[in-house]
């Protein structure tokens, strides 16, 4: 009988330390949280775990630990990846000295194989360990995905247990239900699908997700196998951003996530970096989605509500894009005179709107306002989104409840003179504003932030076209 | 039959409102004729043809033929994504008196070999007139593969254009094809290594705009002057990198700026967001350092900056928030950001003290004064600003530079070491 995979398991994280050693503490305490939150299995050292960056010595310590804390407690799943297979048996004799129940080992990367040299590669780590392996599909990553006909050849090997695929496509997972199922344990990796997934015969899934949502994803998968798939099907939907942007940029995604929920998880390590993959406006959303989820809150930090800057860009959809420069302060000082100062503007192309929420807004064009369709865009979308956004920061308690009759604002705005798509320019706006909204009122980026970030910016229109 | 060689524009298809201008478009081939232009192709990737309906190619290309009139070889467009539209045109071109066809690879499908290869064979069984085989895989999604070109050669084929870009992909075609076909470049910015590797010449999109440019290209190289075509087609690199990326739209809107109108490009090409006005104003400083139009070029990338910086309830605090309500037409204040989502510290705004009047130079400021101001502020922290002011005070920075400034690395340089120096000189107390 083969080892069956079921149920939910995170691809957990490897959390680092600020000086880039690993934190063997964080890694228990998160352990801990996932355990309590019913998942059937955890995976160490996947993809999510950043497995490349990591030294044999580090994937040992991390072996032993969950070993430790997850014996006759739930499965643990330890990647054996590697791009030669050499060392992805040492890998996988290391993961089984340390009791690991099961290896998830990637189709050798970087030099494109032949799906002989994949068959091969996985024949032989099968043959020299004991632990039964999950295949691993990736193409994202790989640049190969391995075909339903070597995974076919390779499910008749004893020692071969499961394949996780994580490339999103159901045509995919539902071929391999057609080939294996019921022989192997399919195993879906990614979160966006995962209601897709289930319908087409996947057991079971390994996500990125789970180390942030883990009870949402746990309920979502009793709900399925309880027949329950519109409601299944509804969950997802509420968690689907959230799903997606972690699926789309991995471990740095969810380290942020964890970090604005409590865990000392730290960053990724070079050369993935805060404000790479994902852009700061991409991991804004993600945490204000989180927020909404009731996982993050944010409290002001600032004491002083003299003068607060705050500034953000968001882009989807290139012109319709949305850039703020806001300042906010109090009535008597210098913002409330530049608030009025704003409201005195009567050139028709310079007008600023009136947003009449607490705190009031003035609303200004970076750019006259000339054509039709931008005065249009910037009037009624751009002005829409930008009141959202003060009337959830205020409900959020971002501006603080005392002061929001006592506080005006004044916010620049930049709605691109060829932007086309309304709801988009709204959206766009409104989550600009609620950024810099969030930036101003918690003081961000910080001195700190500035002094590791600032040396590595890079400006988009800072370069010839 | 004419041999297709040298520099060949593909003409645009002028437009008047929605409708063909034939006039203009003799224009433009008389304009190019007299600049020397080896011959004209009609109704390629850069004359619309998906959208121009039958009579429309027709119509364009007895405009050009008659216009020509025998001077230099016409070569017709005469893709299709299916095989018999496909012979249909290449049969009306014959009809006109085009001397070749050019023929894209059947696109929105993507065709086995086998369908690539009849598609073609079956083409030239129904013409007499040279075949043109078109690889472009920007736009149909995929090569065509080299083995395809090598055994339609043996069935007659004329000749390739590859406009993929790709220099393996070429050097494979024209080592295959040697001696049997010949091969034309048709990306912009790889001329003159195409060439190189052994094309007989080009059929270029910005061949509309400054065909000079690449006949002396051409030229140069056939005559063994390398070191001249290169710095040639260095001069070009840019301005055929844009019109590479925009296509028809950037063509057109050169032609604009040349006096050559050709209208608008049809939609969804336009209207849209395609070729956003930041890159219209570009295309137009490339053209001028050609020397194709007439503008002002300063001689060096100067940025001059003066500071303020005080506490935020000072006088300073005050005109700062003031700036950034109450913005000054062409002078619009702006905050200093490292890139966008991470502004500096102390927040610092920078306040054009020169119009800045269109969006191009507004990137000049938007872009690199912005990014340069920041680093020097940040950089500055802990060193000349002391960390607590980061918190408590504002900066001014008012920023002086030429208007048409060309180089985006020099003005960010001189903009930082201007902030940097200007930092110093502040009080902070």
């Amino acid at each position: 009988m083969k080892l069956k995979i079921e149920g939910v398991l995170p691809a957990i994280v490897t959390p680092f330390k600020g000086d880039g050693s690993l934190n063997l503490e964080a890694f228990s305490s998160l352990v801990e949280w996932l355990l309590k939150a019913g998942v059937s299995g955890v995976v160490v050292a996947g993809t999510t775990g950043e497995f490349p960056y990591l030294s044999m010595e580090e994937k040992a310590k991390l072996f032993e630990q969950a070993s430790s804390l997850l014996s006759g407690r739930a499965l643990f799943v330890a990647g054996a990846c590697a791009p030669s297979t050499r060392e992805a048996v040492e890998v996988a004799h290391l993961a089984e000295r340390c009791g690991a129940d099961a290896l998830l080992v990637v189709s050798p990367y970087y030099f494109k194989p032949t799906d002989k040299e994949v068959y091969e590669h996985y024949e032989r780590v099968v043959s020299q360990t004991a632990a039964p392996v999950i295949l691993y599909n990736i193409p994202q990553l790989t640049g190969y995905s391995i075909p339903w006909w070597v995974v076919e050849g390779l499910a008749e090997l004893d020692g071969v247990a499961g394949i996780k695929d994580s490339s999103g496509s159901i045509a995919y997972l539902s071929t391999l239900y057609e080939k294996v199922g019921g022989r192997l344990s399919i195993l879906c990796g990614s979160g966006e699908v995962m209601v897709g997934a289930l319908a087409a015969g996947v057991d079971g899934l390994i996500l990125a997700a789970a180390n942030v949502l883990p009870e949402e994803l746990v309920e979502i998968y009793r709900l399925f196998k309880e027949g329950r798939v519109a409601e299944a099907r509804e969950l997802q939907r509420r968690i689907q951003t959230v799903l997606r942007l972690i699926g789309r940029h991995g471990a740095s995604a969810v380290k942020a996530c964890l970090r604005a929920m409590g865990f000392d998880v730290g960053h990724t390590r070079l050369p993935l970096i805060q404000g790479g993959s994902p852009p700061y406006d991409v991991e804004m959303e993600l945490l204000s989605r989180l927020s909404k989820l009731g996982k993050v809150s944010f409290k002001p930090t600032v004491k002083d509500f003299t003068l607060l800057v705050g500034e953000a860009l968001t882009t989807p959809g290139s012109v319709d894009l949305a850039h703020i420069d806001l300042v906010a302060g109090l009535e008597d000082g210098p913002v409330g005179e530049a608030f009025r100062e704003a409201l005195r503007e009567e050139n028709p192309a310079r007008k600023p709107a009136l947003v009449d929420t607490k705190p009031r807004v003035a609303v200004v064009s970076t750019t006259p306002l000339v054509k039709e369709r931008h005065r249009q865009l910037f009037y009624h979308y751009a002005t829409k989104g930008v009141e959202m956004a003060v009337k959830e920061a205020v409900e959020s308690r971002v501006i603080p409840e005392e002061l929001a009759g006592k506080l005006v604002i004044v916010a620049s705005v930049f709605v691109h003179p060829d932007a086309v798509n309304p709801r988009r320019v709204m959206l766009n706006n409104y989550k600009a504003m609620r950024d810099a909204l969030l930036k101003a009122f918690t003081g961000r980026p910080s001195v700190g932030e500035l002094a590791s970030l600032g040396k590595s910016a890079r400006h988009p229109f800072r370069y010839e076209p | 039959m004419p041999v297709i060689e040298g520099i060949l524009p593909a003409l645009v298809t002028p437009f008047r409102g929605e409708e063909l201008d034939t006039e203009a478009l003799r224009s433009l081939v008389e304009h190019l004729i007299g600049r020397g232009v080896s011959g004209v192709v009609v109704a390629g990737t850069t004359g619309e043809f998906p959208y121009l309906s039958m009579e429309e190619r027709k119509a364009a290309l007895e405009a050009v033929v008659d216009q020509v009139n025998g001077r230099v070889p016409v070569v017709a467009g005469a893709g299709a994504s299916s095989t018999s539209e496909a012979v249909e045109h290449a049969r009306v071109a014959e009809d006109i008196g085009a001397d070749a066809l050019l023929v894209v690879s059947p696109y929105y499908f993507k065709p086995s070999e086998k369908g690539i290869y009849q598609h073609y064979l079956e083409l030239m069984s129904r013409v007499e007139l040279p075949v043109l085989a078109y690889n472009i895989p920007q736009c149909t999604g995929y090569y065509i593969p080299r083995s395809v070109l090598e055994d339609l050669a043996a069935e007659g084929l004329s000749g390739v254009k590859d406009s993929s870009g790709n220099l393996p992909y070429l050097a494979e075609v024209a080592s295959y094809l040697k001696g049997k076909a010949t091969v034309l470049c048709g990306h912009d910015e790889v001329v003159l290594s195409a060439l190189v590797l052994g094309a007989s010449g080009a059929i270029l999109a910005s061949a509309n705009v400054i065909p000079e440019v690449w006949l002396r290209v051409y030229k140069a190289f056939k005559e063994g002057r390398l070191e001249e075509a290169r710095t040639m087609q260095a001069r070009a690199q840019k301005l055929a990198r844009l019109i590479a990326r925009h296509g028809p739209l950037a063509v057109k809107a050169a032609l604009r700026d040349l006096g050559l109108p050709a209208g608008r490009c049809r939609s969804p090409l336009e209207p849209g967001g395609s070729l956003p006005r930041e890159v219209r104003e570009e295309i137009r400083l490339e053209l001028a350092k050609l020397g194709a139009v007439p503008m002002e070029l300063p001689a060096e990338a100067e940025v001059y900056i003066e500071v303020e910086a005080g506490p935020k309830d000072s006088e300073v605090g005050y005109r700062w928030a003031r700036e950034l309500a109450r913005p000054k037409a062409f002078r619009e204040a702006l905050l200093a950001v490292a890139e966008p989502n991470l502004a500096a510290r102390p927040p610092t705004l920078i306040v054009p003290e020169v119009d800045v009047r269109s969006l191009r130079q507004a990137s000049m400021v938007y872009g690199p004064v912005q990014a340069a101001v920041a680093r020097a502020v940040i950089d500055s922290i802990g060193s000349v600003i002391p960390p607590e002011a980061c918190e408590t005070h504002v900066i001014i920075a008012r920023v002086k530079l030429s208007p048409s400034l060309v180089d985006r690395g020099a003005v960010y340089w001189s903009a930082y070491r201007g902030m940097l120096k200007a930092l110093k000189e502040v009080k902070w107390g």
